[in-house]
């Protein structure tokens, strides 16, 4: 199968855009009767302020499925650093121009990350500017749990 | 040792206490009963009459009916003060006024998310510290309300936003 390159000067509208969904400790995520996962305002909101959202770009207009099981490796190493994380469990994931709402000016900008083993030429991030305070920042959190909720699908881990 | 009943019960802050809204209550005997509330403590002297009056209570009105007492579980367990009593006061404003139960979690830093999904309308609520965010969608309109909750004040007209759009469900 061939690997997918995303293009590296930006992300494309068709392009499949998908944020990871970990399960938390802390949190007991409800799942529907597909045995989907609910999403989570916590799904779309970081604490650090100062950065935007990251997410993975699948693939065009599919995502791709060696793209999908090099990223499951790389988000499962994700959470074997993080204290509170159970599992990675997969993807929500839409179409970039699916992504769309009042007040937030559309930018998801290509930003590879990592190097060697762990390197990331998929990542990207949604742009938070305007929304860095700790009340917009949940505002912004909601709205995209909301958006994709309504327009996103699961695409789960490949690990 | 006898074993617990656990009883969900709705307390008052009028009843016995002024630092909380609502508690989760173990009946572990005719003496002894125990309050949770984040933290656990202990009851005693003459709360205990005042306790049992309202666990008998509680084995017959309706309050073992709503889903709020089994949310509270859900709280954060280090929230205290104003937070744990905003954080209630949604939850008793989300029962209120839907019949459908709510998925509610803590967010990140320490407060409460309460998310309400009906067909296609969807509510969120945040609150933590000094911070109140509503967010709602619906296939003909979305919008996000943030306030800073200096007071009491702009804190019950969140609660009445809230109110109105839980209202449109």
């Amino acid at each position: 199968m061939a690997k997918w390159t995303p293009d590296s000067e930006q992300v494309e509208e068709v392009e499949c855009i998908g944020r990871r969904l970990f399960n938390l400790t802390d949190i007991q995520r409800p799942y529907d009767s597909s045995g989907n996962p609910t999403l989570l305002v916590t799904d779309f909101f970081d604490t650090r302020l100062e950065t935007d959202l990251s997410v993975d770009r699948l693939g065009n207009p599919n995502p791709s499925e060696v793209v999908l099981k090099h990223l499951s490796t790389l988000a499962d190493e994700e959470c074997s650093r993080w204290r509170k994380c159970r599992e990675f469990i997969g993807w929500s994931c839409l179409l970039a121009r699916d992504i769309r709402f009042r007040g937030w000016q559309g930018q998801i900008s290509p930003q590879p990350v990592g190097e060697g083993s762990s390197e990331n030429v998929y990542h990207a991030e949604i742009s938070r500017d305007g929304w860095r305070d700790k009340a917009t920042s949940y505002a912004l959190a909601a709205t995209l749990m909301q958006e994709f909720s309504a327009k996103a699908r699961f695409e789960p881990s490949r690990t | 040792m006898q074993s617990s009943t656990r009883i969900p019960i709705a307390v008052e802050p009028s009843s016995f206490e002024d630092d909380f809204h609502v508690a989760r209550l173990w009946h572990e005997g005719p003496n002894s009963y125990r309050l949770y509330r984040g933290t656990e403590s202990y009851i005693s002297g003459g709360m205990v009459k005042a306790l049992h009056a309202m666990y008998l209570a509680s084995q017959s009105d309706d309050l073992n009916q709503g889903w709020l007492t089994e949310k509270l579980d859900f709280l954060n367990a280090s929230l205290e003060g104003d937070n744990l009593k905003r954080a209630i006061t949604a939850l008793k404003v989300a029962e209120e006024c839907s019949s459908i139960e709510p998925v509610v979690y803590p967010a990140p830093a320490g407060g409460v998310v309460i998310d309400h999904r009906v067909d296609q309308k969807m509510i969120s609520f945040i609150v933590e510290d000094d911070v109140g965010v509503l967010v709602s969608r619906s296939p003909s309109y979305s919008f996000h309300f943030e306030m800073q909750i200096t007071n009491n004040n702009r804190f019950r007209k969140l609660m009445e936003r809230y109110e109105f759009e839980l209202k449109q469900i």
